[in-house]
């Protein structure tokens, strides 16, 4: 890596290695990602990605390495300064969304900005479901809206808090081909549109071709 | 949209366990509050009640039903006693004032009461409106007899004989009012009272009237004691001291009672403390099974919720912010509960006064002092933090992981 590359990343990976049950079993390759660009984190089931994905989420703790976003490493954190970083500074989409269903479309995204202790701007919430096609879904409740709604949402939610970095686990898993490409084009055009780097952690391999650069989980066992 | 705004919608999702919370809790809180600001009003109420009567006098028999029956005028009389035996033993410094009472006679229900001017002494009493009696059949009226029978000064009423409204009224002896009371606060305000001689006038010229129609002529064909007779004897004393004395005094005579207000009073709701210790214990308990309810339920919607409360921490939540979710479900039940219980008790509480008055003449002035509602919001506070207690820890506690692998 050079030292220019390291001065524009947004987040730079180094030297994480995962342990499961206390052992060792996989790495992550070095990388460094600079704003608006995409990476997917590429392996089978079971090698790692997810928990590699929690790691550089600052949710679960690697055996050695960290991961530095905008310069400050995660990993030297205290748990409560990480707890409001991540709220902060990164975007999460999972793979099954987790809406909240009891509270509306736009009460979503605003718990995601008091989760990170932040006050929620009701012209950005109008901004992003307006970009995002779905305006007309502020009122309604999670629940009632479709699987293809809920999906705009979580990377709705996800952006609320102008995050450095989004990451999602597995998100085209369970999605035929248009629908896996159009959420990606989703994600890579709403994060871009906000500056913001992608990280996809997946076992697919339609992904590959929509991401700006890939790298494989290192089996350690 | 806060964490409390968060909780308010959880709550709206299970409205109907909520709301089974809210009326546990606060049928609970109206039991406890009912039980201990009724027992705490109700001896304030008696004892406004009898006014300034330190003892009554009369037949040998219950004290208690004395106490009932001329104190607080909310009995039948059992028996007579002469006056001027009566007048023998109270015949003491230590007595202020005394007056007799004479019962059995009622206009609409309300009691009219044979006594003399002495009976104003010893409840301290002021004429608001018009004078004393100076002759028979002449009526002073207590404040709330007078406004409930719409009494005025110059009015007639005709008295029916017994306690109750009945149809045996003595027509042929129509009264006059003559005078209305100031409110005392006292049973005294729901009689009507008139010269003693005028009770037993109207009784004698009934009985007379009455053996007239049979066609009798034994003059001792009546049911009514000589002139010198009366239910009772109220008296008030000078020194508080007359209290130890006085009923003892009395007592020893062979035909006499006394009877003390105070002491009869206390006795009787002695006897009903345990049905208020017993109504207390009910309203905890409810208080208690509505908290574990609450908190059952706390529980089971925290566990079906761990991905919502899992996704509030991978949002950048911290530990207390999560539990805040669940100690704000619990402070909304039992806030509800609060408001609500507030107001049956205060319905519970109008609705015993309305009955108190109605059925005894009692006057339940329930009041809430600063320390018995700090106690109530406390209660409520200890209780609803025991409910989030374990609820709020399992959210605490609540891992992300699982959620973003699931």
């Amino acid at each position: 890596m050079s030292r220019d590359r390291a001065a524009t990343a947004v987040l730079a990976s180094r030297g994480l290695t995962l342990a499961r049950d206390g052992r060792t079993f996989a790495a992550l390759p070095d990388f460094d990602l600079p704003p608006g660009r995409s990476l997917a984190i590429l392996g089978a089931s079971g090698s790692g990605k997810s928990t590699a994905l929690l790691a550089l989420a600052g949710i679960r703790a690697p055996q050695s390495g960290d991961v530095e976003i905008e310069n400050r490493a995660l990993w030297r954190m205290t748990a409560p300064a990480r707890d409001q970083f991540r709220g902060r500074r990164i975007g999460l989409v999972f793979q099954s969304f987790h809406l909240i269903e009891a509270v509306s479309v736009a009460a979503n995204l605003g718990l995601a900005a008091r989760c990170a202790g932040l006050r929620p701007d009701a012209a950005r919430i109008d901004h992003l479901l307006d970009r995002l096609g779905i305006g007309t879904l502020r009122r309604v409740r999670a629940d009632r809206i479709s699987h293809g709604q809920a999906q705009r949402v979580a990377v709705a939610r996800a952006l609320f808090n102008r995050p450095a970095v989004v990451l999602a686990d597995e998100p085209t898993s369970a999605l035929d081909d248009a629908s896996a490409q159009q959420l990606l084009a989703l994600l890579k055009e709403s994060t871009s549109g906000e500056g913001a780097a992608l990280i996809v952690a997946t076992h697919d391999r339609r992904v590959i071709d929509a991401v700006d650069a890939t790298i494989e989980m290192r089996g350690l066992a | 949209m806060s964490f409390v705004g968060l909780a308010f919608a959880y709550l709206r999702r299970r409205w109907g366990q909520a709301l089974l919370s809210v009326i546990v809790g606060a049928l609970g809180l109206a039991a406890v509050t009912v039980a201990v600001v009724g027992f705490d009003a109700l001896p304030r109420a008696a004892r406004n009640a009898w006014g300034g009567v330190d003892l009554v006098v009369g037949p040998k028999g219950s004290a208690l039903d004395l106490v009932l029956c001329c104190a607080l005028h909310v009995s039948p009389p059992h028996g007579i006693v002469s006056t001027r035996e009566v007048a023998a033993v109270l015949a003491n410094p230590m007595v202020r004032s005394s007056a007799p009472i004479a019962v059995g006679d009622n206009v609409s229900g309300w009691r009219i009461v044979g006594t003399t001017p002495a009976l104003l002494e010893v409840y301290r009493a002021k004429i608001a409106a018009g004078a004393i009696w100076t002759d028979k059949l002449q009526a002073v009226a207590g404040a709330t007899a007078a406004r409930a029978l719409d009494l005025k000064l110059g009015d007639s009423f005709v008295g029916a004989h017994g306690l109750a409204d009945s149809d045996e009224q003595h027509e042929n002896f129509p009264y006059k009012v003559v005078g209305i009371l100031a409110p005392t606060g006292s049973a005294l305000d729901r009689l009507v009272l008139t010269d003693i001689e005028t009770v037993h006038h109207v009784h004698a010229e009934q009985a007379k009237h009455e053996r007239a129609e049979r066609g009798s002529t034994d003059e001792h064909d009546h049911a009514d004691g000589p002139s010198d007779t009366a239910t009772a004897v109220v008296a008030a004393y000078r020194l508080p001291t007359a209290a130890a004395f006085m009923p003892r005094q009395v007592d020893a005579t062979e035909t006499l009672t006394g009877a003390s207000p105070t002491f009869e009073i206390a006795r009787l709701l002695s006897y009903l403390r345990p049905v208020t210790i017993a109504a207390t214990g009910l309203g905890l308990l409810l208080v208690v099974i509505a908290a574990s309810g609450a908190a059952v339920g706390l529980m089971a919607t925290m566990n079906a919720r761990t991905r919502d409360l899992a996704l509030l921490r991978a949002l950048g939540a911290s530990r207390a912010k999560i539990a805040t979710v669940a100690v704000a479900e619990a402070a909304l039940i039992g806030s509800a509960a609060l408001v609500l219980g507030g107001m049956l008790s205060f319905a519970l509480l109008a609705v015993a006064r309305d009955f108190l008055a109605e059925a005894t003449g009692l006057v339940l002035q329930p009041e809430l002092d600063v320390e018995q509602i700090a106690w109530v919001l406390a209660g409520t506070i200890i209780v609803i933090l025991a409910a989030a207690a374990f609820p709020a820890l399992r959210a605490m506690h609540t891992e992300i992981e699982e959620l973003l692998q699931s």
